[in-house]
């Protein structure tokens, strides 16, 4: 029902599901099964172009592109929705904590995020890395650490202006603690612009979580990565070309599933943008 | 106007002194003896002890933060363990090269995106809207480092009308100079166009929805008259304000171009750094950032008035 509301007339958003639900099957076959082993070198067969038995052909090592995306789907998906997810938790949980309490911890907590918010993301997310240590988790922290602060202030201003509504009244009057009224009644109520902008923000990770791995911050080699698989595309581009498009078309298609679906998304929970 | 000035300049304050609490904290977060790596692998314990008292290492917490803001503020970055040279000099030598991509950058999707998104505004939800905002969303799903590799190997390779790796200072010479930024800008670009494009769109939307401009309308001004005269300046400061928050994520941005074409920039600094695992540079391109940000910000927080003048002094 709210499905279809949401669905009809937004050809974006068909086109942004559509895409998104064909890259998480394809994250989940890479799981599963890969046609050939996205590690295994063969000399032989390096740098040959598709063809019926090497769809997306193979790469500098004779590896198989189509495996090596397939597994790097499941590798810069997970990342980027651990991160956000990492992001959204603390987010959430000091958001809703500073607005409720208000006073000298919120403005204190407020103080601090927008120092974290004055180094630029990814730049930020560099420097816990040069700490934490590149790979898998220090992607996720770095990102999730990075993306804290603009959930946080999302949430703690939608917080503020529920604080003061008749309903959150009624529940201290009733008698129910804070926590019970914080985790009942307010916290639901601000998951709409959390929604909103855990999409974007999904965007926003998978983009970073490739370029870190184009820098070689990310999962270590020889594991696949999109990032990474287009990083050592660059000497071999010139000769063949596809070891290039086709991880930069898994990015680029998966970054417009997702903006394309944020975009309506945001359409349909925040009337104001609708411009009707 | 002083006093706004004075107060804004009081807000940016405790935002410097806290982003150099949290780099200190992080510096201190690093797993193992500083001390030890500036030394290397000589087996002299003596050494340690002494480039630990050199460094402030053996004094409390407090101390070592009082000693560390008081080098800086004097413009004591501290030491490169890699090459040995002030970070403060590698900084200032690398930092024109990013200023010069990302400055050029803005510039030009500037004067592309805020016409290009007040004019989307202004046919909203006609068919050149739609095709504005779907450019703008498509530029948004083509990252930089992709853009760039696929410039590279089409012009630089294959057709060989741009070099592909290297720099030349456009003081030494403007025309090789240019050439050289050609691609970085470009790949740039994209991205910045789109952000600014919907950010000037949506300002506009936003203006165009009041009161004032319907009664202009209601008196019978023309459409040009309108646009350009009541709704476009109002619209235009919302759009600063993003232009200055952009700027400094453009600075983390141009880090994978930089490395890509081998630029001698800030982000190829700090990457380099991070593998050599040279601490003080990753600390002070970190501090040097959050310090051109926030002035960066400061600077587009002083200039709103001039440009929305219902932002009371």
């Amino acid at each position: 029902m709210i499905f279809q509301r949401f669905f009809r007339k937004r050809i974006n958003a068909k086109i942004g599901a559509l895409l998104l639900s064909f890259f998480i099957i394809a994250a989940l076959i890479g799981t599963i099964a890969t046609p050939y082993d996205p590690v295994l070198m063969d000399i032989r067969a390096r740098l040959k172009p598709p063809s019926s038995e090497h769809w997306f052909g193979t790469d500098q090592f004779g590896r198989d592109i189509l495996s090596r995306l397939l597994v790097g789907a499941r590798e810069s998906l997970t990342i980027s929705f651990m991160s956000v997810l990492c992001a959204l938790g603390l987010g959430v949980t000091i958001g809703a904590a500073s607005g409720y309490r208000g006073g000298s911890f919120d403005r204190g907590t407020m103080a601090v995020l927008d120092a974290v918010m004055a180094f630029p993301g990814l730049l930020l997310a560099l420097g816990i890395i040069a700490v934490a240590g590149p790979g898998k988790w220090g992607v996720v922290t770095a990102l999730g650490l990075a993306y804290t602060p603009g959930i946080t202030r999302v949430v703690r201003s939608t917080v503020l202006s529920l604080r003061e509504r008749e309903f959150i009244d009624a529940s201290r009057a009733l008698g129910n603690s804070d926590t019970f009224t914080l985790l009942r009644h307010v916290v639901p109520n601000c998951m709409t612009p959390v929604i909103v902008m855990g999409t974007s923000l999904f965007a926003t990770a998978l983009l970073s979580e490739s370029a870190l791995a184009f820098l070689g911050l990310g999962v270590p080699p020889p594991n696949p990565t999109w990032g990474g698989m287009l990083a050592e595309s660059k000497q071999f581009a010139s000769t063949a070309i596809w070891i290039a498009i086709f991880p930069g078309v898994a990015i680029s298609l998966t970054l417009l599933g997702t903006n394309l679906f944020g975009d309506a998304l945001r359409d349909h929970l925040d009337p104001r943008m609708n411009g009707q | 106007m002083l006093s706004y000035s004075l107060r804004r300049l009081a807000l940016a304050l405790p935002t410097l002194l806290l982003a150099g609490i949290l780099v200190f904290a992080l510096m201190r977060l690093v797993p193992g003896d500083p001390a030890l790596m500036f030394v290397g692998d000589v087996d002299d314990p003596e050494a340690v002890i002494r480039k630990r008292a050199e460094l402030g290492l053996d004094r409390s917490l407090i101390e070592q933060f009082l000693l560390w803001s008081g080098s800086i503020l004097s413009g004591d970055l501290g030491t490169s363990v890699k090459t040995g040279s002030p970070v403060a000099t590698e900084i200032a030598e690398s930092f024109p090269v990013t200023a010069q991509i990302v400055l050029i950058a803005t510039f030009l999707s500037s004067i592309i995106a805020i016409p290009l998104g007040m004019i989307a505004a202004w046919k909203q939800n006609s068919s050149l809207d739609v095709g504005i905002v779907g450019f703008t969303t498509f530029c948004l799903s083509i990252p930089s480092f992709w853009m760039a590799v696929i410039l590279l190997t089409m012009f630089g390779v294959n057709l060989g009308w741009l070099p592909t790796v290297g720099y030349v200072s456009m003081t030494e010479n403007l025309l090789e100079g240019a050439l050289y930024l050609i691609m970085p800008v470009t790949a740039l670009l994209f991205t910045e166009l789109a952000t600014l494009t919907r950010m000037s769109r949506a300002s506009t939307i936003d203006v165009l929805r009041l009161d004032y401009i319907t009664h202009a309308r209601a008196k019978g001004l023309g459409e040009r008259t309108v646009l350009w005269k009541h709704a476009f300046p109002n619209a235009f400061a919302p759009t600063l304000t993003v232009l200055g928050l952009l700027l400094g994520h453009l600075l983390g941005g141009v880090v994978v171009l930089e490395t890509m074409f081998s630029l001698p920039g800030m982000g190829r600094l700090m990457i380099g750094a991070i593998f050599a695992r040279d601490y003080p540079v990753v600390q002070g391109v970190l501090l040097f950032i959050v310090m051109l940000y926030v002035v960066i910000n400061l600077a587009v927080d002083l200039l709103y008035p001039a440009f929305d003048p219902r932002v009371k002094l």
